[in-house]
């Protein structure tokens, strides 16, 4: 009797097994084919100023929310003439989902501004208009001056609530200017406001590179009339001497996990790259031979360490295996490959390439597939990337070959847009994005 | 003593073995939870897929229900009322025969009573045209689930066109379309062409849920499906198609 039971649980066990994943295939979901591939369409009507806000207060907040939107490339601005309530601060309370949606867009953002004397305070409120849900709203409290860093917050949640992902805007792009007559080292916020000179040495300061921890900087200083090594703490704009080698100290790029710098020093007749640990010491020579090697940058994982190199008669990009010492050649259009960066994302290469006498920027994927131009015109150099590997900043200077004022520009990775970020009489150079910041 | 450990050990194996049955005849075997028949899981697991809840949503649905409750009670009071009120006119049209023989004249009340018919005419003619409609479109026997005029082509031209609607507000941002996401969703029509989407598996990614979410939203409502009958139509989203 019990054997029969044995036996009857052991087939309705089976059958379970057995029946299970074909059930849950039973239903067919066909495939409701291949999306449009496309920005969102927001609504956003004019900032509502409350109490006795100034307008050029509320005139600097819009200008800013516009800008760092666009730059987002995320969005389709809807046209003003085409909003429906007209001129009403709109909230959960009064919106009209169906107008909006009427309107053709699919979020709403309202966004209210009060002034009194220096406090300042600024809400937004988020809509799905589609689904009629009302996603989220935040309102931040400061000063005068913050308004703009109030901006740079909200565009931020706006990006995380709906695209889930982390926003660009809190972060810094460092970058060289030769306002003063000197390089000196600045900083500045992505939309290209906010400038603050780190470096006063009166000397030529060049190659910014960024600590992951985003606390300080490396760069090469000729002060002591030799190109050293010296990273500077941005809390205190206090710098401190690492490398001082005979010779290059040049072009470093701190690793992923910030224990080693990667950097150009002299060889014996020609230039290698070199390791050497977070204090500067140790140096460790990673290749060997009769060519120059130059500007060094690490895949985001630390293992590969991409440079350029002249083996072939002309600069080319190389990638070195750290683990097997090995070394494979990446680019072979152009006569003319240079400043490697390594997109956060470990899936694609930017560099500059050159192309009928002047520079562009290029990205291809680390296995030498997918080149891709990205720049059209001007003469273009440097490329950085975002943390969020959607965006890169570059140095460009539009009268092409013939020189011009260089200022820099922020694209997306697939060569969207391109948005001027500097305008101003010096040359902005070498600019370094920031990882994410505290 | 070599045989005494021999049925010392079958003791003791029969003993363990008792145990051990015994034990397992208390557990609460599966058995006498599952079913046999293998048609019974269908209904079973496919509730049991992975579904978020989209509150708002049911609760739109659960106050329409009660809406659509209201109105039907309130339909049949009226009918009510309105078999009241042609027992009414019979009465009175009873009365007004029995006035019309016995009465010798009086213009006046007739007046009155006729301003009173006025009114119920219309309700009249409602009454006969529900009649003519009901005789037209006899109600559909229960248990009946659907009304024989409904192919199965004219079926499959309506999820045809839900679907191509939903595909005209399908749409993605570039960031998405990088990575392998996929959602697979029941998109149930009900019998008024309102859309309930159901998900049995989200993408991991609620961004992307989101807007799958919002394409149907935007294509609804639909016209009523064949038959009046809600219909299931199960589609898959994927961030790329072509790949």
């Amino acid at each position: 009797m019990r054997l029969l039971q044995w036996l009857f649980v052991f087939c309705v066990l089976t059958l379970g097994v057995l029946f299970t994943p074909t059930v849950s295939k039973g239903i067919i979901y066909i495939d409701i084919g291949a999306p449009q591939i496309r920005k969102f369409y927001l609504a956003l009507p004019g900032i509502e100023g409350f109490g006795s806000t100034p307008p050029e207060i509320r005139r600097e907040m819009e200008e800013t929310l516009l800008q760092n939107l666009t730059i987002s490339d995320l969005f389709y601005l809807i046209e003003r003439e085409k909003m429906p309530q007209g001129g009403a601060y709109i909230t959960e309370g009064n919106v009209d989902y169906k107008a909006w949606v009427d309107a053709g867009a699919e979020f709403l953002l309202s966004v209210g501004l009060k002034a009194e004397g220096e406090r300042v305070s600024a809400d937004f409120r988020l809509f799905d208009v589609v689904q009629h849900i009302y996603i989220a709203g935040k309102r931040y409290r400061g000063t005068q001056e913050g308004v703009r860093d109030m901006v740079h917050r909200m565009v931020d949640e706006i990006i995380r609530q709906l695209t889930g992902e982390q926003g660009i805007f809190q972060t810094k792009i460092a970058f060289i200017t030769d306002g003063t007559g000197n390089k000196e080292i600045s900083l500045m916020d992505v939309d290209g406001f906010n400038i603050q000179t780190v470096t006063h040495n009166g000397s030529i300061n060049i190659s910014p590179a960024w600590h992951p921890d985003g606390k300080s900087l490396l760069f090469t200083c000729f002060r002591r009339r030799n190109p050293d090594l010296y990273q500077i703490f941005l809390s205190t704009t206090s710098d401190i001497l690492l490398s001082n080698a005979r010779g290059l100290n040049a072009a470093p790029a701190w690793s992923p996990d910030g224990k080693r710098i990667a950097l150009m020093m002299s060889g014996d007749e020609n230039t290698e790259i070199y390791l050497v640990d977070s204090r500067g010491k140790n140096p460790l020579r990673l290749t060997r031979s009769w060519d120059n090697k130059a500007s060094p940058a690490w895949s985001p994982d630390g293992k590969q360490i991409a440079f350029v190199a002249d083996r072939s008669r002309n600069p080319q990009i190389y990638i070195m295996d750290l683990p097997t010492g090995k070394i494979r050649r990446l680019t072979y259009e152009g006569n003319y490959n240079c400043s490697p960066a390594w997109s956060p994302k470990g899936d694609k290469i930017a560099f500059a390439g050159q192309v009928g006498g002047v520079f562009h920027i290029f990205t291809i994927r680390p296995d030498g597939t997918g080149l891709k131009r990205l720049t059209k015109k001007g003469n273009n150099e440097h490329p950085s990337w975002a943390p969020n590997g959607r965006h890169i900043v570059f140095t460009s200077k539009i009268g092409g070959r013939l020189g011009g004022n260089a200022d820099l520009y922020i694209m997306t990775a697939d060569g969207g847009g391109s948005w001027r970020v500097t305008n101003s009489l010096p040359n902005e150079t070498e600019p370094a994005w920031s990882p994410w910041l505290q | 003593m070599r045989g005494f450990t021999i049925i010392v050990a079958t003791i003791l194996s029969t003993i363990i073995h008792f145990f051990v049955l015994t034990l397992l005849d208390t557990i609460p075997l599966v058995s006498k939870e599952i079913p046999v028949q293998p048609n019974l899981y269908m209904v079973d697991l496919v509730p049991l897929a992975m579904e978020r809840p989209a509150p708002q949503k049911e609760g739109e649905s659960a106050i329409q229900q009660k809406v659509e409750e209201v109105k039907k009670e309130e339909e049949v009071k009226k009918e009510e009322v309105k078999k009241e009120e042609t027992k009414k006119e019979a009465v009175k049209k009873e009365e007004k025969q029995d006035k019309v023989v016995l009465a010798d004249g009086g213009k006046e009340q007739q007046k009155k009573e006729k301003t009173e018919e006025r009114p119920l005419d219309p309700e009249e003619q409602l009454l006969a045209k529900i009649e003519a409609l009901k005789r037209k479109y006899p109600a559909p026997e229960q248990g009946d689930s659907r009304t024989p005029e409904v192919t199965a082509a004219e079926i499959e031209q309506y999820k045809d066109m839900v679907s191509e609607r939903v595909k005209g507000f399908w749409a993605i941002l570039n960031i998405w379309s990088e990575e392998e996401l996929e959602v697979k969703v029941v998109i149930e029509v009900d019998e008024r062409g309102q859309v309930n989407p159901r998900f049995d598996e989200f993408s991991g990614n609620p961004n992307f849920d989101d807007a799958v979410r919002r394409a149907i939203n935007r294509a609804a409502p639909f016209p009523p499906p064949p038959g009046k009958e809600p219909i299931n139509i199960p589609r898959s989203f994927k961030s790329s198609s072509l790949r």
